[in-house]
């Protein structure tokens, strides 16, 4: 028997620690191994106030999508960066296989924050163009040999 | 519309920010802006960052009983 490895945590056990958790305010569903939990987002007190869905199979990736207001509209015809699908809109996280995020992670203490910080950074993008979060960018598929490129957060616009 | 109305009416950092420009110019509001990132930034290199439903957000130290720290992260995808 191994214990270095953590558990993964079932969809259940992720379910009830989002509704116990009093700073992922929000409604859920658990059906057998998926869960769906709702939560809004304000991610400062100045912010916009959005609404968040986040869809979670026991085994795979949580995925993140912005339900309200509608992004892509926001962004007026640019691009969203850190995301996987530009509409409806699923955010980008974490980096997979970094260990950031794990099936053993809580989601409240990890998904949760993260997309509030998304978002933070999202409302700097749309007033300077500027990504000021950090992140790492896939390979361009037409260069699949080019190495990741990685950004640090910056602090402030400039 | 006022200045005021228009600051309390405008909702989103990026709308703030240019209400902000509009009445006071680029470099306040650019300065508040630099200033707000630049605390998250350091929060979350310093492991100091929490979130909270209803407040989002803070660096407060220390934090509210009620946040959850936010763990590193690094995010992914096209820029």
């Amino acid at each position: 028997m191994r214990f270095d490895t953590p558990r993964p945590l079932t969809a259940a056990q992720q379910y009830m620690a989002l509704r116990c958790n009093p700073s992922c305010e929000g409604r859920g569903r658990l059906r057998g191994n998926t869960l769906t939990w709702r939560f809004p987002v304000r991610p400062t007190p100045l912010s916009r106030r959005y609404s968040a869905r986040l869809e979670h199979r026991q085994g795979k990736s949580p995925q993140v999508y912005i339900e309200n207001p509608n992004l892509p509209v926001l962004a007026d015809g640019r691009r969203l960066p850190h995301v996987y699908d530009q509409s409806p809109t699923r955010l980008c996280l974490y980096l997979p296989g970094s260990g950031e995020f794990g099936a053993w992670m809580r989601l409240d203490q990890t998904i949760v924050p993260w997309t509030g910080l998304w978002l933070l950074y999202f409302e700097g993008w749309l007033l300077s163009g500027d990504w000021l979060g950090g992140g790492v960018h896939p390979p361009d598929p037409e260069t699949p040999r080019r190495r990741r490129q990685v950004e640090r957060p910056r602090r402030g616009q400039s | 519309m006022g200045d005021l109305e228009r600051l309390t009416a405008a909702e989103g950092l990026d709308r703030l920010t240019k209400v902000l420009t509009e009445s006071f110019g680029q470099e306040p509001s650019g300065a508040v802006m630099q200033e707000l990132f630049e605390n998250v930034s350091v929060a979350r290199h310093t492991r100091t960052l929490t979130f909270a439903s209803g407040v989002g957000l803070t660096t407060a130290q220390p934090p509210a009983a009620r946040a959850t720290p936010v763990q590193n992260n690094t995010f992914f995808g096209a820029p």
